[in-house]
């Protein structure tokens, strides 16, 4: 069941390009503004020097430290950290540490959740219709959820800030010191360490995931209540438990999978030392990670819709995406099955190289 | 008659009291048991006074039984000292170091410096009571020779803070003697004392039931010409103390496993299930050691020819079996090195210790003795252990050899070291990458795209950058700002060694650095005895080095700041077949007209090549002696110019800016700043999306 709920959403996701590539963009937009004040740092920096053509080549270490010594505003986060997998490691590491970003990142991340809050609802309801709308009416649906989805981003800015701001604190600050304070190994730190990970990160995902259905469930059902919407969520969870957070595993091992895949892509061939690589060849794994990341993002939108809709306990859908939605056909076979399944590996490693294989 | 009272006084009061001896003979008799004043135990007879094939003065000599209490924290000590005055002078009190007293509150001049440069670690509140440290000493005698009695000097001793006055700092403890010691004389002083092992606030200190013990006993100063010279104990340096012989018994519970310096002669179990261990060396200047049920205890041997082998005897933790070789493989590296360019390690063992995790205790340097530093995931083209491991056995030259004063000039240890351990690490264990920590700090990354470089990294050029005005080098290293000391006895001492090293070839450098090594080993250098072998060896008067990097906070930065190149042209009136015409531009056929100006932006003064480049691969190489603010080189050739640059060797490693070096006609800024962007872009997008997660 949870499999077949994941595929659905897969192809759900693969059926609609077109948002898929939207988010790329919006990411690719968003990011742009920086990325042009940032080269023209670096254009200064670099200018007409000779440590131009070492960085055009490859990494110019020496240069690197020079600017950064003297960096300011969006140029201190030019670190070494975004070389390769290393910029989505320390991501997730900056995550799972709660570490703060620079200001002018935090207002860009602001600023893009800001617009996802009003996407998800177009999102959502065009993975609900399971085929193709208009721009307008797409965006009339994101007008439609938005300011629903605003006051549940407000309810999920409490929820994370209390997780972050006090359980993180707590779990890290608090608790990890106190504990290794006379630890002499540093195996069993990093054990207590991964096991906090996982207890603060299995509060995430519970909070998350009843964002995501409560999300799902305001859109299917057309609920104007956001409170209506979570305790719906909340119940919706509590009666299939096992299920819901199934489906939520198997969609974070298919995002694993897309990281994993990149990792690999990068750190494969090992390049010379003292070289980066060609911008191109460093380009396409981090272009195709970002899909892929965006599409396991855009998918998570819709991953617990067929759940909703499939249980006998939920009732009818009310909203118009519920009923113009197209009923799916009834798999015939087990190979059939099979064949869906491995069309749909293959759809996630095309996703993961960018769809530029 | 008043003359003779003089003399006679002094002669009556010594033969009173019997403390000090005007026969050296005399003072290597051991000292004898008097009322209340255990006898020093029996040992080997070390000798007081250089025996022949000394290596060092061996003025400061000490005998020690220690004892600890590992669930008490404590240490009860008791310390036969045989001082003698090498100097010219008469000295009328003895100066202790009583380094633990740092840790005992935070009104401790430690401290404070350390609160104010922001490295305080866990807040002092949060500290328990057990955490903290103390030395106190509850008994001090003068033992009397030829049976005279002790005279108990308990009651006289005081604190001083000669650096700040600071009256609530205990870190140096004075000894009013009965009579001055006159030069050449020499005292015995029985000491008692107890102390309580802190938490390590800094490479002393115990974890679980590890403990590291370095500066734990009560330690004379050093005696000079011009008085005593005993620092108190200050955030930001070291140590500074005389040679001599350590004979130490160390009592521990039974099984649990001692390191220290020098070689373990004996051990002996007692009946109260601990274990008596004697530790002995000659001619070093300090003693440290370190026990834990838990080491693991590995050997090896470093054998190369044409220097002496030396057993290596590593203790290691469990979690870090795995890398016994790769700490053998560096100290081998270090021994073979450092013993071809300076000279041999002179004693017979070296005792490395791997450090607990969060110990505080890795990274430090002591008599044959030292701690290195790894981590439970080492990738193996990260050279680390390899480098701190390098660098803490390299100091046995530069430090335990040559024993400089780290307390006024750190940079003749660490940054002679620092050097040193960037050639060694270059020839041993190169390529390895640079790396980051993520996920609390225990998984790396390797960035396998930078490679460490030399010139770079390992003399830590960024850290230089940072702190360069801060202070300038010749100020006392512990009178520099906080921040200061990496930058400037570290980094910016490796940058000018490394300078000379381009500037007058390596093996100029090296026998600059030998010579001054077999000059100074087992003696106390000051700065202007390394510049006079720097005279020496080069025949050179370099005085106008030194000046700027180290008696000044000059920083040197040169740069290209134009570069044009076009075809030779001329305006005005030109004759042209007997007839004179007025020409705007007159072209010279095939003739290119180059201009490059090259500037001097720091205060620095160094002199330097200048490289211009022709299209047709044609090379001019000019030399500046870099003066003045600024100087034009203007050339008319049959090329156009493609690039210039000042410096282009980079023998100037001080150069705070490189990249700013050089310029072309054909620059690919804007082609470097495109990638680099994309690839700043790549993480952000990623950072956005993994952000996305929350909605």
């Amino acid at each position: 069941m949870v499999l077949k709920s994941l595929r659905d959403g897969m192809r759900r996701v693969n059926a609609a390009p077109a948002v898929l590539a939207g988010v790329l963009a919006l990411t690719f937009l968003l990011a742009l503004p920086l990325g042009l004040v940032l080269r023209g740092m670096l254009r200064e920096s670099l200018g007409a020097s000779l440590a131009a053509e070492t960085a055009a080549a490859g990494v110019n270490s020496d240069w690197w430290q020079t600017f950064s010594s003297e960096a300011s505003g969006v140029a201190v986060t030019f670190t070494p950290r975004i070389l390769g997998f290393g910029a989505v490691l320390s991501n997730l590491g900056a995550v799972l540490d709660a570490q703060p970003q620079a200001l002018v990142i935090t207002g860009a991340a602001a600023a893009y959740l800001l617009l996802w809050t009003f996407l998800v609802g177009g999102i959502l309801d065009r993975y609900a219709r399971n085929r193709p709308t208009r721009t307008a009416a797409f965006f009339s649906a994101c007008g439609v959820y938005f300011f629903r989805f605003l006051r549940l981003a407000l309810f999920a800015a409490v929820g994370y800030f209390i997780l972050f701001g006090a359980l993180h604190r707590w779990l890290f600050d608090v608790f990890y010191p106190w504990a290794t304070h006379n630890w002499t190994e540093e195996r069993h730190a990093f054990f207590l360490r991964l096991a906090l990970y996982v207890l603060f990160g299995s509060a995430i995902v519970a909070f998350n995931l009843l964002l995501d259905y409560a999300k799902v469930r305001a859109v299917v059902e057309d609920r104007r209540s956001m409170i209506g919407a979570l305790l719906a969520a909340f119940r919706f969870i509590r009666r299939h438990p096992a299920r819901t957070i199934g489906l939520y595993l198997a969609d974070s091992l298919v995002f694993v999978g897309v990281i994993a895949l990149y990792g690999v892509e990068v750190a494969s061939p090992a390049p010379r030392a003292g070289r980066c690589g060609s911008g191109s060849r460093s380009a396409r794994p981090t272009c195709s990670c970002g899909c892929g990341r965006s599409w396991c993002s855009t998918r998570r939108r819709f991953r617990c819709s067929r759940r909703c809709w499939r249980t006998p306990t939920t009732p009818p859908p009310r909203s118009p995406s519920g009923r113009n939605r197209r009923r799916r056909k009834p798999s015939t076979g087990r190979r059939q099955a099979e064949c869906r399944l491995r069309l749909e590996a293959r759809g996630l490693r095309l996703a993961a190289r960018g769809l530029s294989a | 008659m008043r003359r003779w009272l003089q003399l006679l006084i002094p002669l009556l009061l010594m033969i009173e009291i019997g403390v000090v001896t005007l026969d050296g003979q005399r003072a290597r008799t051991a000292p004898r048991r008097g009322a209340k004043t255990p006898s020093a135990p029996v040992t080997a007879s070390p000798a007081v006074f250089p025996a022949p094939g000394a290596l060092s003065p061996r003025n400061a000599n000490y005998q020690v039984e220690a004892r600890l209490d590992p669930d008490q924290r404590t240490i009860t000590g008791r310390e036969w000292l045989t001082w003698r005055n090498i100097t010219g002078v008469s000295t009328s009190e003895l100066r202790y170091h009583l380094y633990y007293n740092a840790f005992k509150n935070t009104r401790s001049t430690w401290l404070r410096e350390r609160a104010s440069a922001g490295r305080m670690g866990r807040p002092a509140g949060t500290l328990a009571e057990k955490d903290w440290g103390w030395i106190n000493v509850t008994a001090i005698r003068l033992v009397g020779v030829g049976g005279a009695p002790p005279i108990d000097l308990t009651a006289q001793r005081r604190f001083d803070a000669p650096d700040d006055g600071n009256k609530d700092d205990e870190t140096v403890m004075v000894v009013p003697l009965p009579r001055p010691v006159a030069p050449g004389e020499t005292v015995n002083v029985y000491l008692e004392w107890t102390a309580q092992v802190p938490r390590t606030f800094a490479r002393t200190g115990v974890i679980g039931n590890t403990f590291f013990l370095g500066q734990w006993f009560p330690k004379v100063g050093v005696l000079q010409e011009d008085g005593w010279n005993c620092h108190q104990f200050h955030a930001g340096t070291e140590f500074f103390s005389d040679y001599g012989i350590y004979d130490v018994k160390l009592t521990v519970p039974k099984g649990w496993v001692v390191g220290a310096t020098g070689v373990e002669r004996e051990s002996h179990d007692n009946a109260d299930a601990t274990t008596t261990h004697r530790f002995y060396q000659e001619d070093v200047h300090d003693f440290a050691w370190t026990t834990s049920p838990t080491y693991i205890v590995t050997q090896a041997r470093f054998e190369q020819a044409g220097l002496p082998s030396v057993e290596m005897r590593l203790l290691l933790q469990r979690e870090h079996v795995g890398q016994a070789d790769r700490h053998f493989d560096a100290t081998r590296a270090a021994l073979r090195y450092y013993g071809q360019w300076f000279g041999p390690y002179p004693y017979r063992q070296i005792t490395i210790v791997d450090p607990a995790w969060q110990s505080g205790a890795g990274g430090m340097e002591y008599p044959t003795l030292f701690t290195a530093g790894t981590r439970w995931i080492a990738p193996s083209n990260v050279a680390d252990p390899e480098g701190v491991t390098v660098h803490e056995c390299g100091h046995q030259f530069w430090y335990a050899i040559v024993g400089n004063n780290e307390f006024e000039d750190a940079w003749l240890d660490e940054g002679f070291n620092t050097f040193s351990t960037g050639r060694t690490m270059a020839l041993a264990f190169s390529p390895n990458f640079s790396s980051i920590r993520l996920f609390g700090g225990f998984v790396p990354y390797v960035l396998r795209d930078i490679p460490i470089s030399r010139e770079v990294d390992e003399n830590r050029l960024a850290t230089y950058r940072d702190g360069a005005k801060l202070d300038a080098q010749a100020t006392p290293s512990w009178r520099y700002w906080p921040a200061a000391g990496g930058a400037l006895s570290y980094s910016k001492t490796a940058l000018w060694l490394h300078t000379l090293e381009r500037h007058l070839g390596w093996s100029t450098v090296q026998r600059i650095m030998s010579t001054f090594f077999a000059r100074w080993k087992f003696r106390h250098p000051k700065p202007q005895d390394f510049f006079a072998v720097v005279n020496e060896v080069t025949g050179r008067d370099m005085t106008w080095f030194f000046d700027q990097v180290y008696r000044s906070s000059n920083v040197f930065d040169y740069a290209v700041s134009e570069l044009s190149s076009g075809p030779v042209v001329a305006s005005g009136f030109f004759e042209t077949k007997g007839r004179v015409e007025y020409k705007a531009e007159n072209p010279t056929p095939g003739q290119f007209k180059t201009t490059v100006v090259v500037r001097r932006l720091g205060e620095g003064i160094f002199p330097v090549d200048v490289l211009v480049t022709f299209r047709n691969g044609e090379k001019v190489r000019e030399r500046w002696d870099g003066r003045d603010r600024w100087k034009m080189f203007t050339y008319n050739r049959k090329a156009a110019a493609l690039s210039a640059q000042v410096d282009p060797e980079r023998v100037l490693l001080l150069d705070i800016d490189y990249a700013n070096n050089s310029r072309t006609l054909e620059p690919r800024g804007d082609e470097a700043a495109t990638k680099w962007t994309l690839k700043w872009m790549s993480w952000l997008q990623d950072l956005l999306l993994t952000a996305a997660f929350f909605v």
